[in-house]
């Protein structure tokens, strides 16, 4: 763990359900439990929490939208001094770059969500302006975590980052363990498919839908779990596409891994991915992936033949699941093993320890260096 | 093509000649012998490629020395690059590039190959022999090594004086009907495993065996089935190509079933001669797919010559079997092999045949059995194991024994393991430990079918099927090419979905649908009689006599770990046709005879 105690303030938009809002509520409680003094600033309402985060601090500033907290931000931080700001998702990422010119003994750690110059054409991030703000901002922040590789190139490349300002940590498993895996017999029975995410369009659930088309020899059944603006869009898609016997649009809901641990392939179908968390989920409980190789952290979690498959196109997703109605094309305890070695909540947590006392360090050897 | 053979034991040019006139066989048309320094040479050479003297073996260049058994088909790929990096040949065949692609590139050459070999080099400076084996074992390597010293050759025979006999390997034999690498029957003379090279240094006198190639974890492909067809076929068209080349006179092997029938099919849309090709076929019905074969020869327009053999003409080859193979092998498709050959030889020397398609494809009737296998495994080992004790204590009642055996196995590893050595067992001791050394098909699949084929792979066919073939056609004098041997084949069938192989009910099904484009799919669906010798009722009528001579107590008493009252008995069911037990009866005659002959001989 970090070798000194020190005061650490997390700051998110909300504990809605999200993967940002996962891992940094897991780190913050973690580093509670482990005795820092932590303390979490969520800008949100406490009735949107819905991860379990112990008896951590948390300090809910109620408001719907950042900005209309930021002097509230500011006092927050004039009068806790916390030693390190952990921000996460770029509005607030920029925002803390911006006034971290104020609080000069304190370091400003930011974990990036998505590979942003990828994320930009899906809607949202569009302007030139925008990126240059983010370029600009970025710089000023000590350090940036970075969920993947891309992700890392990406900022290097087009928003010409330092390298040594980024640090490639990805997500933790914050399932339990599983100790046995059932073990199931494909090539007679239906095969489950699985998809858990925003129903948005850098998802992907479009091309999916399309690829199952295309599934003829054998029976299947496949459960989209998640909300989101496309959802009419693809209700209608799989009306239109007869396959409403074969597709079940679900909620999000808190029993997703049950979900996951009865299916037998997650097919996931994003342009762009942060760090797919409902993926590294799959694995975690042995349900193998097929997935397009996009920018992001999936190629880190995927390993072709031993958890799941990689594709670059639709056709080669589409031949893939024609060859699927046969037994035991992965053995669910082995789907589980890489991510367990590589993301098991006990490697990242010491990632992220070793990256925090590196932090501090840098500070004290710029100390010694004025005097 | 050939026999080769090297050691640094001091021999005399002659003695070396007599050794290797116990096989000569294996090269009819050239014996040389060379002794340089304290290492010897020596090598039987049938020809094919350049017939010319100059392609004779031992074959010298520089300070280095080889013999060389088998074929590069793509040598002539090879020689380019040589030829670019500024070596000259002075004859066509491929040998030279062997040696010369050696002298270039080292082990790094083993890699590049792509064909059948077992071949010895070496290096007079250095004091290094440098030897390699291919990928799946299509040519035999026998060495002895003890205190730095080394006996090398293609088989057994001329290395197998004064020594003794290895009970372990008696053992496996009695189980498999084959001597697995890599062990042999003898002590201290091993089979170098396919796939690998051995490394023996004179001047420290070590000895090092060195995987070059082995089969890996399953990476799927992602070509649809559609895409998978034309690629099967577009690779075995080119495997078919590579090992059209020869300077000698060329047919191919044509049965009732689907593999002959599309490498016969390819070589005669790329040969510009017509094609012969040859088929036996037998009295019985039960045995017979000559009709097939005559059919699939029409459609194809090859000039087919087919034999119809009697029990007679094979039993016939008895003798000539124990000659050939230098240990006990049991497999009684030896017999007609031999024979096929026999004929074969008359017309041409060098023979395509479609040998490796079932293991690569999922052909054979026990992938049925391992899908019914899952019916067993769905009870708990435990329960499965309990219920197996308490099942009556009818000893030799076969069915309750069969089902016993069953329940036992703990999993599917153990079925499949039970597929190749057998569930029932002659051994009074049965240790499973030797078989460690084929555990490579636990990890490299998940999928019990692919499980089953890897296996197939690695331990029945390299020692099995491969010695079968090997014998069978250099006891003729006959060089035999298998294009599904070609190891891209191999490779790329792995990569491919079971599903695309093999769905229950329909066995090599991707490998139908290319023979489609060439032979109507009602002629070759037919089920698989496989090519086998009637000899359950030999052993009760022709060979009874024989039978009975051989396998008297006083020999059975000699086999170590024999269960010699489980065999009586066995043979006496089998002889009151109370049950079929050729194959046990058969392995055990092997063995006895192969004793006796090689006492003969000592």
């Amino acid at each position: 763990m970090i070798s000194k105690k020190m005061n650490i303030l997390f700051v998110l938009p909300s504990l809605k359900p999200g993967g940002a809002e996962r891992v940094v509520s897991f780190l913050a409680k973690n580093f509670h439990d482990n005795k820092q003094e932590a303390t979490l600033l969520v800008l949100g309402f406490k009735k949107d929490k819905v991860f379990e985060t112990g008896n951590l601090k948390i300090v809910y500033l109620n408001k719907a939208r950042l900005l209309f907290s930021i002097f509230d931000i500011i006092k927050f931080i004039k009068k806790t001094k916390p030693r390190i700001v952990f921000s996460t998702i770029v509005h607030v990422n920029i925002f803390m770059s911006f006034i971290s010119f104020f609080f000069t003994n304190t370091k400003f750690i930011a974990r990036e969500s998505s590979v942003l110059s990828v994320r930009s054409s899906y809607g949202g991030y569009k302007s030139w302006l925008l990126n240059k703000i983010i370029s600009r901002a970025y710089k000023k922040l000590d350090t940036i975590v970075c969920q993947s590789h891309d992700m890392k190139n990406d900022f290097i490349k087009n928003f010409n980052i330092n390298k040594k300002k980024l640090h490639v940590i990805g997500n933790p498993i914050t399932l339990e363990k599983l100790v046995s895996f059932k073990s199931k017999n494909l090539s007679l029975e239906k095969i489950h498919f699985i998809t858990v995410g925003r129903l948005s369009e850098e998802k992907g659930h479009r091309r999916l839908i399309q690829n199952i088309t295309g599934i003829k020899n054998y029976d299947f059944n496949y459960k989209i779990i998640g909300s989101g603006p496309e959802k009419d869009a693809l209700t209608m898609l799989v009306r239109k596409l007869g396959l409403e016997n074969n597709v079940e649009f679900i909620p999000f809901t808190k029993n997703i891994n049950e979900y996951l641990m009865d299916s037998d392939f997650f097919l996931q179908g994003s342009y762009v991915e942060g760090f797919p968390n409902a993926l590294l989920e799959s694995c975690a409980v042995g349900t193998p992936v097929i997935a397009y190789a996009c920018p992001g952290g999936t190629k880190e979690i995927v390993r072709e033949g031993e958890n799941g498959f990689l594709v670059s196109n639709d056709q080669e997703f589409r031949n893939i699941l024609q060859g699927l109605n046969e037994e035991e094309v992965f053995k669910r305890n082995k789907v589980s093993e890489y991510v367990q070695n590589t993301f098991s909540s006990n490697i990242i947590l010491y990632k992220y320890s070793q990256l925090i006392d590196s932090v501090i360090n840098d500070n004290k050897s710029e100390e010694l260096n004025n005097q | 093509m050939c026999g080769i053979y090297t050691t640094n034991l001091t021999f005399s040019e002659k003695e070396i000649k007599t050794k290797l006139s116990t096989i000569e066989f294996r090269g009819p048309d050239y014996t040389g012998v060379l002794i340089q320094d304290n290492v010897s040479f020596g090598h039987l050479r049938l020809s094919i490629l350049d017939l010319e003297e100059r392609s004779n073996q031992p074959m010298v260049f520089d300070n280095y020395t080889m013999v060389f058994n088998g074929e590069i088909y793509n040598f002539q790929d090879i020689k380019k690059e040589l030829i670019c990096l500024g070596y000259t040949f002075t004859t066509t065949g491929d040998s030279e590039v062997l040696l010369k692609g050696f002298i270039e590139w080292g082990k790094s050459v083993v890699p590049k190959l792509n064909g059948m070999f077992a071949f010895a080099v070496y290096n007079r400076v250095t004091k290094t022999m440098f030897c390699s084996r291919d990928r799946v074992g299509v040519k035999p390597f026998y060495y002895y090594w003890k205190d730095g010293f080394f006996e090398i050759c293609s088989q057994l025979k001329p290395i197998s004086q004064n020594k003794t006999l290895n009970e372990e390997a008696i053992s496996i034999y009695l189980d498999c009907t084959y001597i697995p690498s890599p062990y042999s029957i003898f002590n201290d003379v091993y089979k170098l495993p396919p796939g690998n090279n051995l490394l023996i240094d004179l001047n420290n006198k070590t000895c090092k065996v060195e995987e070059y190639w082995n089969l890996k974890p399953v990476v799927r492909s992602k070509l649809s089935y559609e895409q998978a067809v034309e690629e099967v076929h577009t690779l075995l068209e080119d495997a078919v190509r590579i090992r059209l080349q020869a300077d000698v006179p060329f047919g191919s092997f044509l049965s009732g079933g689907i593999d002959s029938a599309l490498i016969t099919s390819i070589a005669s849309k790329i040969s510009k001669e017509k094609i012969k090709s040859f088929s036996i076929g037998f009295e019985d019905p039960k045995y017979d797919e000559s009709k097939i074969a005559a059919t699939y020869a029409n459609i194809l327009g090859t000039e087919h010559k087919e034999t119809i053999c009697k029990a007679t003409d094979i039993l016939e080859m008895l003798p000539r079997l124990i000659e050939v193979y230098d240990e006990p092998f049991a497999d009684s498709s030896a017999l007609p092999s031999l024979l096929l050959n026999k004929i074969t030889k008359q017309d041409v020397t060098v023979a395509l045949s479609g040998d490796g398609g079932d293991e690569s494809f999922l052909g054979y009737n026990h992938f049925d059995l391992v899908s019914k296998s899952k019916h067993l495994f769905y009870v708990p080992y435990i329960v499965r194991y309990v219920f197996s004790k308490l099942l009556p204590r009818l000893t030799f009642k076969n069915r309750i024994q069969s089902l016993k055996r069953l329940l036992q196995l703990k999993n599917i590893n153990s079925f499949i393991e039970g597929v190749f050595v057998g569930f029932n067992s002659l051994l009074l001791n049965r240790d499973l430990s030797w078989l460690s050394n084929y555990d490579g098909y636990k990890y490299w699949s998940s999928n019990k079918y692919q499980k089953t084929a890897d296996l197939n792979i690695k331990l029945w066919l390299e020692n099995d099927s491969n010695v079968k073939v090997d014998r069978a056609s250099m006891g003729f004098s006959v060089e035999v090419r298998s294009p599904f041997l070609d190891y891209r084949i191999i490779e790329f069938a792995r990569t491919l979905p079971v599903s695309y192989r093999y769905v229950p009910g329909v066995k090599k099904r991707i490998l139908r649908d290319v023979l489609k484009k060439y032979i109507p799919e009602e002629v070759f669906n037919q089920p698989k009689k496989g090519f086998s010798a009637p000899m359950g009722t030999w052993i009760r009528n022709e060979l009874r006599q024989e039978m009975e001579e051989n396998l008297s107590d006083a020999f059975l008493n000699q086999i170590p770990n024999l269960n010699t009252p489980k065999f009586k008995k066995i043979f006496k069911d089998h002889l009151d046709h109370k049950a079929d037990y050729s194959s046990y009866i058969w392995r055990v005659y092997v063995l006895i005879k192969w004793f006796r002959n090689h006492e003969n001989n000592v």
